[in-house]
């Protein structure tokens, strides 16, 4: 799922999804594809 | 933003009276000014060229053409006006009558004080387009009149100008506008001033994903360009299609041909934050350059964001879609959504897990609040399930 379509199912911004999601990548969580 | 405004200001003045078309030295004296504000490296296809079912066509020059009545008057004066000679037009030196002449001359059905835009890039023949008033009042059904189109058409090429900004993925976008139109200020030098702000800005930002910005001739252009790189457009992750961004009208988009595209949605929600009432245009198969995008080899989802977008304003395809019609304030609420819409664009990046076996421990990285409990979500939760 890209993060466009996590906010929308979020209800939340895209920006706050991607704040977020570059947060989790730093801490090692996520990792982008 | 009084110095972009003044910049775009400029820019219109400069570019406006240049003789874009097809192909030739409009284009690319049009792509040399525009480099200026953002490097646009040029490509030239080879007239002849074989481009998926259409074939690049010479090269189309003007030195003058003009309609001069028995007393030696000009009547009709490319370049005065270079709307009044008809795209493409090939070459003509003679003295004819009336009769003979009026077949050559269009007029534009409703405006009477306005010039319209003809081209016939692949049927050969001349034609002047002038004004119904100039028509009425300097034309005679008995006059004798001198015609001369001094024009070539020779082996050269195609031009298309192309800025690449690379990003840190190897996924790309596409940001198209047109370049093959004279004298027109909405349709399209609007798009073409737009594109090249953009460009300018965009590289200056840290970018996910790379970006084609592209300076073509309408259709052919588009397929030439695609033709020529084409397993980089099948790659692409989508398309902007700049056009009609400079007028007074309304904010409008046209949808891609899929509905439910992320692009879609995006355009509204940037227009929305804007607070930029906007009508929305069904994906049809008129229009610009996503016809060539979105078509069965390549697929790829195309939006445009438009102010008085084509077919939609009486001053479309005449010498009335001038400078007065756009205003650099009009193109910069347009360059406005369009920044906003790539910033978008450019955050839609696809993550996994790296331990997707249950929920990653957040706290253990400093990303969950450090007091437990608590009367409801705090927010994190959100993406533990990514």
């Amino acid at each position: 799922m890209n993060l466009y379509e996590m906010a929308r199912k979020l209800d939340v911004p895209l920006e706050e999804v991607y704040r977020i999601a570059l947060k989790m990548e730093g801490a090692g969580v996520l990792r982008r594809i | 933003m009084k110095k972009l405004s003044e910049e775009i200001a400029h820019y219109l003045q400069r570019l406006f009276p240049l003789n874009r078309s097809l192909t030739g030295e409009g284009n690319r004296e049009t792509l040399r000014i525009i480099s200026e504000i953002a490097p646009v490296r040029l490509f030239e296809y080879p007239s002849g060229s074989r481009i998926y079912d259409w074939m690049i066509p010479d090269e189309w020059h003007v030195r003058e053409a003009w309609i001069k009545d028995s007393s030696g008057r000009i009547l009709v004066d490319f370049l005065r006006n270079n709307l009044h000679l008809m795209g493409y037009s090939v070459p003509v030196r003679r003295t004819m009558s009336f009769a003979e002449l009026r077949p050559h001359l269009h007029v534009h059905p409703f405006l009477k004080d306005a010039i319209p835009y003809h081209t016939s890039y692949f049927k050969k023949q001349w034609g002047f387009c002038l004004s119904t008033e100039q028509l009425e009042s300097l034309f005679s059904p008995e006059g004798i009149y001198e015609v001369c189109v001094d024009s070539e058409l020779k082996p050269g090429s195609l031009t298309v100008g192309e800025i690449l900004l690379p990003g840190t993925s190897q996924k790309e976008y596409l940001v198209s506008t047109y370049i093959c139109h004279p004298s027109l200020a909405n349709d399209n030098l609007s798009g073409i001033l737009l594109t090249a702000l953009l460009a300018r800005e965009w590289a200056t930002r840290k970018r996910n994903f790379g970006y084609r910005f592209i300076f073509v001739p309408e259709t052919l252009g588009a397929l030439a360009y695609c033709a020529n790189n084409e397993a980089a457009v099948k790659d692409l992750m989508g398309a902007l299609v700049v056009t009609g961004v400079g007028g007074p009208g309304s904010f409008s988009y046209k949808q891609s041909f899929q509905k439910e595209h992320f692009l879609n949605g995006m355009v509204e929600d940037t227009l929305n934050e804007l607070h930029r009432a906007f009508l929305t245009y069904p994906f049809d198969i008129h229009g610009s350059d996503e016809r060539q995008y979105s078509s069965p080899g390549f697929r790829i989802n195309t939006v445009t964001i438009s102010r008085d977008r084509y077919y939609e304003y009486p001053e479309y395809h005449s010498s009335l879609d001038n400078l007065e019609f756009v205003r650099p304030e009009y193109l910069l609420s347009c360059y406005e959504a369009y920044l906003r819409l790539l910033e978008k664009m450019d955050q839609n990046l696809v993550f996994i897990r790296t331990e997707p076996h249950g929920e990653p421990r957040l706290g253990a990285r400093g990303l969950y609040p450090e007091t437990g409990g608590g009367s409801g979500p705090n927010g994190m939760e959100r993406v533990s399930w990514t």
